[in-house]
Parts: structure tokens; sequence; C-alpha cells
């Protein structure tokens, strides 16, 4: 069940960091209407960045311990 | 506001993309193939050479270096000017704007290094990160080039006949080409690197796990802190601008790697020459 929480968490972060990569090209570039609307894709970035933290720290818990050490 | 081949082929900056009757900026159309490309190719890496570690570990150590990236390439972005960064705090499009491939590979290791302390991991997980790397970074490099002045990747003016005019009048370095080539130049070496680590029946004798990718990153760090002079950046201290001092931080970082390689090379080859010697 684990390793089907970390693929899922994983796919989340993922899709996170493509949005906030993504946004942040918007913002700089005035948005995806090309009417300014840049303040949008900057809050995105920014909750996009929150759901990567948690995403990374939650998929780093559900695999503590779980590698033999070496 | 373009460059002209043989007097036959031009160029204008920013060159877009044509897909499907659509005009595709240059910058994103790369940078998108660039993950595409890394991905695909870290996939044939990883079915030809295996992985030491488990689907689960592997899966958080790559979460952990695309967001570490991702994050790192913005805060070094930020470091890149201070002054600029302290008077646009208020504007979020800044903030969240820009980005740097050295920041975005500092703050990947950073991040895994972290995890990996947390979560228990003690191997090597990065050689099957070099070559992607350094592929998806020249890739990208390419939209850098065709984007132009609004870039900021170009180089300082120059009078050598390879210098590109980018739209002002003044003919730069194309700093994004030279990467380009080092980094095209470096992805074979890696490859043997890679095959000489993961071969367990004649094991490297002075790589060992983990070490492909700190080579790359010497590498690739090395290259920055040396092009980054030829690039009009503020300098931010000792004439040095924000990028290059955070190059100097990490290969200060690996420095005892270089110290280890250098020692098993010298050790190996004083021990073939006394065998060389004793069978004369």
């Amino acid at each position: 069940m684990n390793i089907v929480f970390t693929f899922a968490i994983g796919f989340a972060v993922l899709i996170a960091t493509l949005l906030f990569l993504s946004c942040s090209l918007c913002a700089v570039s005035g948005g995806l209407s090309g009417q300014g609307g840049r303040a949008v894709p900057a809050v995105l970035a920014l909750v996009s960045l929150g759901v990567m933290v948690g995403g990374v720290y939650l998929i780093a818990h559900i695999n503590r311990g779980k590698e033999p050490l070496e | 506001m373009s460059i002209v081949f043989q007097g036959e082929y031009s160029i204008h900056f920013p060159y877009y993309i044509r897909l499907w009757g659509w005009s595709v900026h240059p910058h994103l159309f790369f940078e998108w193939l660039a993950y595409l490309l890394a991905i695909g190719c870290y996939f044939l890496l990883r079915r030809r050479f295996g992985d030491i570690l488990s689907a689960s570990t592997r899966w958080t150590v790559v979460v952990a270096a695309v967001a570490g990236g991702a994050v790192g390439s913005k805060i070094l972005f930020w470091l890149e000017d201070p002054s600029l960064t302290l008077q646009n705090l208020h504007s979020p499009e800044y903030l969240v704007g820009g980005k740097t491939i050295v920041g975005g590979l500092i703050g990947g290791l950073v991040v895994v290094e972290l995890i990996k302390r947390y979560a228990g991991v003690q191997s090597s997980t990065g050689d099957l990160y070099a070559i992607p790397l350094a592929l998806g970074i020249a890739v990208g490099r390419v939209g850098c080039f065709l984007t132009g002045l609004s870039d900021n990747t170009w180089g300082n003016p120059t009078r050598l006949t390879w210098g590109i005019d980018f739209g002002d009048g003044i003919s730069r370095h194309p700093t994004q080409l030279y990467e380009i080539v080092f980094l095209l130049g470096l992805v074979p070496i890696l490859y043997l690197l890679v095959r000489s680590v993961s071969d367990n029946d004649r094991p490297s004798q002075i790589f060992v796990s983990g070490d492909v990718f700190k080579f790359f990153m010497l590498a690739y760090l090395s290259f920055r802190f040396f092009c980054d002079f030829i690039k009009p950046y503020p300098k931010v201290f000792l004439s040095l601008q924000g990028i290059q001092w955070a190059c100097l931080v990490f290969l200060l970082y690996y420095s005892g790697d270089v110290i280890r390689w250098t020692a098993c090379s010298r050790r190996l080859r004083k021990h073939v020459g006394a065998r060389v010697s004793s069978s004369l």
C-alpha cells in the first residue's frame, strides 16, 4: 500500500513542479491570455510550491527506514 | 533583429517554433523537450545498467530531486542580483519569474541529501541522472539561444567571428552554444564512467558508485565558473557573480572526491609500474 501512496504523492509533486515552472513562465510573459493577469500565475506558482514541499516531506516520511543500510 | 548565414538564411530572435499551425515560444518548447528527453534517457539507462535502489526509494529520490531543483533554480536566481531582488520583493512576478540551471542542480542535490538522511538511505543515488541532466541542459540551452536577448543568457560583446548579434546590433559571445558543445562532449565520458562503475566483472579501481554524478557536477560547475566570466551579470562580491560563488562553494564541497580520485589513480599507476618492472 505504501508504494501506491509513494507513486501517487510523487505524481502529485511532479505535476505541482511542472505547474510551478510553467506558472513562473506565464508570470513573466504576462499570463496565458496575454492580457496581463500576472498575479494569477504567480499565486498558482506559490500554491504548487506548497504542494511540492508538503508532498516531498510526506513521501520521505512514508519511506523512512525502508531502504536497507549498506 | 536577425543573424544571417552566408546571405541566404537568417534567424530572427526570438525564433518561434512552428508546431501544427501554432507558434510556440522557443524557451517553452525546448524546456519541455529537454524534460521529456531527460526522462526518456533516464529510463533507458536504468534498463541498461540496472538500479541499486528499490522502486519506491528511487521514486522518492526522483521526486525530491525534481522539486528541490525547481526551488533551487529560483533561489539562486534571486541571489544572482540581490539588489534587483530587494527592489522587487513586492513583485510576485519577479520572485517566481526567473530560474538558473546551477541553482536547480544545487537545489536538487541539497534536497535529495536531506531526504536521504531523513529516510535513512545511505546508497549513492545520482549516477543514473548524470547523462540525462547533461543532455537535458544541452537541449534546454537551444531554447535559451533561440530566445535571444530577453533570455539574458548571452555573453559579453566580442569581435570574434562566431559572435552573434541577438538583435541589438552588438556581436556577443553565444555562451549558450559554448555550453551545448561542452555538454555534448561530456556525455560520452559520462557514459564510459557509468559503464565502468556498473561493471561488476571488472569494477573501476578509481570511480565508485555515486562518482559519476559527482564528476558531472564538478565538470559542469567548473565550466560555469569560467564561462560566467564572459557574461555581463552583476558582480556581487570580490569580482565574482552570484552563480560563480555558488559554483565555487560546491566545487569545494566536492574537492575531497577530486583528491581521492587523484590519489587512487597515482596508486594505480605506481602499482602497474611496479608490476611491469618486476616482470621485466
